[in-house]
């Protein structure tokens, strides 16, 4: 049997620490985007980058996705857990030496709309 | 309830921290990865109760550390939920044959996560209750053998053998698998015949080898296809198969029969044991909804079993039911 005021006090317990979480969620959410939009120009250029520098990009964005998956929407951002998903499975077994460009700019894309939305998370919370 | 938490990203690491923190699990110990975790499990003077390993993590992941605590005697019945944000079949198929009991997905519900803990926490205290009997049991271990002490009807676990995980953890599996995994899903169950006179006949031990030797022999069977497979008490084993080839389940079943031949069963006054398995009709979980509606074909399959005519009586459901393509 559940105890309603142990259950309330529990919850209250659980939802201030995740705000405290939350917090430190927006300033690792901060350098992120940074490092993602770097590993994003890099992958865009078409001159002298080679197979594995792409897949070393490739993986860093697959990386940073899955983090972003992990917690995002725990800590209160729903919409970007969507889009770091997406993002993720894009990266996930995408090889730069088989890929077409519709292929590549598929990834791109799934990146920018993560990258979007992170943007618009730390504006919002008067971050950037 | 000690309990070991393993993920390389810090703040998972806090939120589980706080969930289980609130619902009065605060003997938490973290690791960053499955190295720092096997440094702690050899220097831990005392054991862990408890595990939730994160699946993707640097160099060893999640799934390799849950196979490496699995070896250890210790931790052999210790509940290890992994926690993760992949939700694809395949991740959740290797957790589980790795030996995993139950499986959230990131992001969690801290709430949540903290009722699937105190889930353990009930396995816990049963293994511990168990564990504090074992002596005692040593001691009467000659005068139980005499007694019933293993009831026909209870699921009991079936170790080390490929493919075989408790019936507990294969209703979890099913729990988690999405409408899309269960798509090429079967589930069927195979019923040892006349089971209870074999019982009656068989001392606890020998009985228990008994199930086990069948089990190897039904995991044998299916091993074309990617499967699972329980005790599920009275004789019957479930089995849950995925794979779009085509299943014939009696050959399945000729072949599990077959080798159960071969094995010779004896008991351990060296009399043989007469052992045929039947097969209940297969249900398509695709049809079924996921969630509660697949662990409910679980338990429609186990009725199949039961309750399904022989083959030889009238009214029987013949050979082409039991050939479907699993898709």
């Amino acid at each position: 049997m559940i105890d309603p005021v142990q259950e309330q006090t529990r919850n209250r317990v659980v939802t201030a620490r995740v705000a405290e979480i939350r917090g430190r969620f927006l300033d690792v959410l901060e350098s992120r985007l940074v490092e993602l939009e770097a590993a994003r120009s890099d992958l865009e250029e078409d001159d002298g980058i080679d197979h594995g520098y792409r897949r070393q990009l490739i993986e860093a964005i697959r990386f940073g996705a899955h983090k972003t998956t992990g917690i995002a929407a725990t800590v209160g951002f729903p919409e970007l857990g969507r889009l770091s998903q997406v993002a993720e499975l894009a990266a996930d077994g995408h090889d730069p030496a088989r890929a077409t460009v519709p292929e590549l700019n598929r990834l791109l894309h799934a990146v920018d709309d993560m990258l979007g939305e992170m943007a618009l998370i730390l504006i919002d919370n008067d971050r950037c | 309830m000690r309990i070991l938490a393993v993920d390389d990203d810090e703040m998972i690491l806090e939120l589980l921290s706080a969930s289980l923190g609130a619902n009065g699990f605060s003997d938490l110990t973290t690791a960053s990865s499955a190295r720092e975790a096997a440094t702690i499990l050899t220097n831990s003077p005392e054991p862990f109760d408890c595990f939730l390993l994160d699946i993707q993590m640097p160099e060893i992941d999640g799934i390799e550390l849950a196979r490496a605590i699995r070896r250890s005697p210790s931790y052999q019945q210790s509940p290890i939920i992994m926690i993760t944000a992949m939700s694809q079949k395949s991740y959740i198929d290797r957790a589980f044959a790795a030996g995993a009991t139950d499986y959230v997905t990131k992001p969690f519900d801290p709430v949540e996560l903290g009722t699937r803990i105190r889930l353990a926490a009930r396995l816990v205290d049963q293994n511990n209750a168990i564990r504090d009997n074992a002596s005692m049991v040593d001691g009467l271990r000659a005068q139980l053998e005499r007694e019933r002490f293993l009831d026909l009807n209870e699921a009991i676990g079936i170790k080390e053998v490929d493919g075989v995980i408790e019936l507990q953890s294969l209703e979890n599996y099913l729990l988690q698998l999405t409408r899309s995994g269960l798509f090429a899903t079967s589930i069927f169950a195979f019923k040892i015949e006349g089971v209870e006179n074999i019982y009656a006949a068989s001392s606890p031990t020998d009985f228990r080898y008994l199930l086990t030797d069948v089990a190897e022999a039904i995991s044998t069977a299916l091993r074309s296809v990617e499967r699972f497979v329980s005790y599920a008490g009275n004789g019957v084993f479930v089995c849950v198969a995925h794979g779009r080839t085509l299943l014939d389940l009696d050959t399945v079943v000729a072949t599990a029969n077959l080798i159960v031949d071969e094995m010779g069963l004896t008991n351990s006054r060296g009399m043989p044991i007469k052992c045929t398995l039947r097969v209940g009709s297969p249900v398509r979980v695709g049809l079924v909804r996921a969630g509660r509606g697949a662990v409910d074909a679980l338990y429609v399959a186990i009725d199949n079993a039961e309750h399904d005519p022989t083959p030889a009586e009238p009214n029987a459901w013949g050979s082409s039911s039991s050939q479907f393509r699993m898709a």
